[in-house]
């Protein structure tokens, strides 16, 4: 497999008249990971991949994918579902799988083998021959996934992959996603359940208002926010506990008060104990979510 | 490139001809227009054979039974057809009735309201000296049905010839001799003589005026029918797309040109596929009807190649618009002035049916727009246009054409991600100037 960046994003800038959407972004995806955009709605993450699929062209930066710098030729090894999902109504499923194909030069009965083992993985082998009209929502996503990759792409672009499922089908959708991973696709997913996130992306990168905030392994982001966050039950209130020295945030939780502390918790602990009394105390890894919230403010 | 843009065309023919409200024109279009003239046909055949009833109010007596003998031979002879052998009236029997001239009555008064009460159908009065030409003496029509012409037509023909004989037994003429000098002059219409490409001179031969204005009519007609068969599944087709979401999902695979071009081809082939049903069965008619021969053959290669011009003409307008439009009421106001574009042929084809080679004809045959229907009218139409204009319109059609889905294109790759408002003209201009 090439070292080189299955995408590489150089200084990015996508604005929208006098709205800047995307700014100066940078970025790098590396080969056979899954790596994930994260952030809430509006921040520009479909705005990037977008600009990633040469859907829409950059104002300003480099945009290289799959080796191709600022041309489309590598689409045909890119598989995309896009946020609003599309589907011929009136075609059956199978001739729906084989034109998306065809669209991205596979012959039909390549496109046919693939889309039935699929079809066949996710529970839908009885629906091939039905029209599109006749399935269910759930069912027309997972076929839009299908139509994804059933081109065997080297890249698949996923922009909210889990927006509408229910419970059941986003395991099918996660274990689907992860096979792709495993059989050496690279896999760019955004979303903005930060919880997926941090269970499948192996890198992560954060966008507020068409900037980046934030981005990396979730290991060495949490290295970066995880030690000065602690869960503790004290017979006091909020009050005295933003009182103690080296507290700059208190967040009442009910039971337990979390709260963040400059310099060392064990210091911490040791001179808050002499000054009342600690029923519980716990040094916690702050989630992806927490952390957005602390980078982002408020009005995330 | 070509790849991908014929594996749109296939799914656009497939989805448009498979569709049921297409089969259902294809074959409803030409019953609907066989269907209409053989109406009409019907009408003309059975349809008006019910007598007028005409009052003549003839002051000097003289008129009346010279216009009776005239109405007796024509009711006698010349209102039945022969079809087949069979006599069969074809016209309504022109019945005179005489009403007496009396002053002390007000005849006009007394047979307006017999016309109103449907009694008769018309009146004339013939003044006093009307017959002789005396000066200011005349002869009116009266009527409410003043559509009906061809009994006005016939009593205006009648009279002269009654008004003619009486005038002349005035004079020392023989009658038969008088008929014999002002017997009209017979014309007929006879083709040119030339030299074949044989060298071997071919003379003078009959025409036939109903195909010599038939051809060209239908060949425009069938034109307009097929190209507006096909185009609007085009801004159907891409408004759907639009609406269902499907759009991202395509640009991600080809180019938004590519899919353009992609529809495009779909539409050509569809009507294609019109043309290779309509004109055989134009074909076959016209072998029934031993009319073949006046249908040249090269008329049916520019009919193609015209046919081609304005399906990719109008529908790269039309694609534009469906991309520019996120429903298809938006498209309403936008189609309004593509219409009027479209519908140019139509203000001129009948004027240059009677003067195809007049300066207005050949400059609105130049214009793109018009150039596929009204071109194609006037080289059906003898003489035909000379060579350089037919050079001309194709050059410049051409051209126009390749500016069209340029333009269709540039509209295409803003339009097809953009929702909300609908965009004006000026907004669309933008977009084509963009780099």
């Amino acid at each position: 497999m090439s070292d080189e960046p299955a995408i590489k994003l150089q200084d990015v800038t996508k604005n929208y008249g006098r709205h800047t959407a995307v700014d100066r972004l940078s970025l790098s995806v590396p080969r056979g990971s899954v790596y994930g955009f994260i952030g809430p709605n509006g921040s520009g993450k479909t705005t990037t991949l977008r600009v990633i699929m040469h859907i829409l062209l950059p104002d300003s930066g480099i945009v290289e994918v799959l080796g191709a710098r600022g041309t489309r030729a590598a689409n045909d090894r890119i598989g995309y579902l896009p946020e609003e999902r599309g589907l011929y109504k009136k075609m059956t499923v199978r001739q729906q799988l084989a034109y998306y194909a065809a669209l991205k030069g596979v012959p039909t009965d390549e496109a046919d083998r693939e889309g039935d083992a699929w079809l066949d993985r996710m529970g839908l082998t009885a629906w091939a021959g039905h029209k599109v009209e006749a399935l269910s929502k759930g069912m027309m996503q997972k076929i839009q996934f299908i139509s994804t990759v059933v081109s065997k792409p080297e890249l698949v672009i996923l922009d909210e992959p889990f927006a509408g499922l229910d419970p059941v089908n986003v395991e099918v959708m996660r274990s689907a996603i992860l096979s792709l991973r495993e059989n050496g696709a690279t896999v760019v997913l955004s979303t903005h359940d930060m919880q997926i996130a941090s269970e499948m992306c192996d890198f992560v990168l954060m966008m507020h208002k068409g900037g980046k905030v934030l981005d990396g392994t979730l290991d060495s982001i949490r290295d970066r926010y995880g030690a000065d966050t602690i869960r503790i039950g004290v017979n006091g209130g909020k009050a005295e506990l933003l009182a103690a020295e080296g507290v700059t945030l208190v967040r009442d939780l009910g039971r337990l008060q979390e709260i963040r502390v400059a310099g060392d918790p064990r210091a911490f602990l040791h001179a808050l104990s002499g000054k009342m009394e600690v029923r519980h105390f716990e040094i916690v890894t702050p989630s992806l979510h927490d952390i957005f919230l602390r980078i982002a403010g408020p009005d995330a | 490139m070509l790849k991908k843009v014929w594996t749109i065309a296939k799914v656009e023919w497939r989805s448009t001809v498979l569709a049921k409200g297409f089969l259902l024109a294809v074959f409803l279009t030409p019953l609907f227009i066989g269907g209409s003239a053989l109406v009409q046909h019907t009408i003309k055949e059975r349809g008006d054979t019910e007598d007028r009833k005409i009052a003549v109010v003839d002051a000097d007596g003289q008129v009346f039974a010279l216009l009776a003998e005239a109405a007796r031979k024509r009711n006698t002879e010349e209102i039945f057809s022969k079809n087949g052998g069979v006599r069969r009236q074809t016209e309504p029997r022109f019945v005179l009735e005489r009403v007496p001239a009396d002053p002390k009555k007000d005849l006009a008064l007394e047979l307006s309201d017999r016309v109103r009460a449907g009694v008769i159908f018309a009146y004339i009065l013939v003044d006093p000296g009307a017959a002789a030409g005396v000066e200011g003496k005349r002869v009116t029509y009266h009527t409410q049905t003043l559509t009906y012409t061809e009994l006005p037509r016939w009593l205006h023909e009648a009279l002269t010839a009654v008004f003619r004989r009486l005038r002349l037994a005035g004079t020392n003429l023989d009658p038969a001799v008088a008929e014999k000098l002002l017997e009209p002059t017979p014309l007929k219409w006879r083709s040119l003589t030339k030299i074949d490409e044989r060298g071997v001179r071919v003379e003078e031969g009959k025409i036939n005026l109903a195909t010599t204005f038939g051809v060209p009519a239908v060949a425009m007609l069938l034109l307009f029918v097929i190209v507006f068969m096909s185009v609007p599944m085009l801004l159907h087709s891409v408004i759907e797309e639009k609406q269902q979401r499907i759009w991202e999902v395509l640009v991600s695979s080809v180019s938004p040109f590519q899919l353009l071009l992609g529809k495009l081809l779909g539409a050509v082939m569809v009507s294609m596929m019109l043309s290779m049903l309509y004109l055989g069965g134009t074909v076959l008619f016209a072998e029934t009807m031993g009319v073949s021969d006046e249908i040249p053959g090269s008329l049916y290669a520019w009919f193609l190649l015209f046919q081609l011009l304005a399906l990719l003409i109008y529908g790269s307008m039309f694609s534009a618009i469906g991309a520019a439009c996120s429903e298809l009421r938006d498209a309403q106001s936008l189609m309004v002035p593509a219409m009027f574009v479209i519908i140019v042929p139509m203000f001129g084809w009948v004027a240059i049916l009677r003067a195809p080679s007049s300066p207005f004809a050949v400059a609105l045959s130049l214009f793109p727009p018009a150039t596929p229907m009204l071109m194609l009218l006037r080289m059906a139409l003898p003489p035909g246009p000379a060579p350089w204009e037919v050079a001309l319109a194709v050059l410049l059609t051409s051209a126009f054409t390749l500016a069209c889905v340029w333009a269709a294109g540039k509209i295409f790759r803003v339009g097809i991600l953009a929702q909300g408002q609908t965009p004006t003209f000026r907004k669309l201009l933008s977009w084509v100037l963009a780099k």
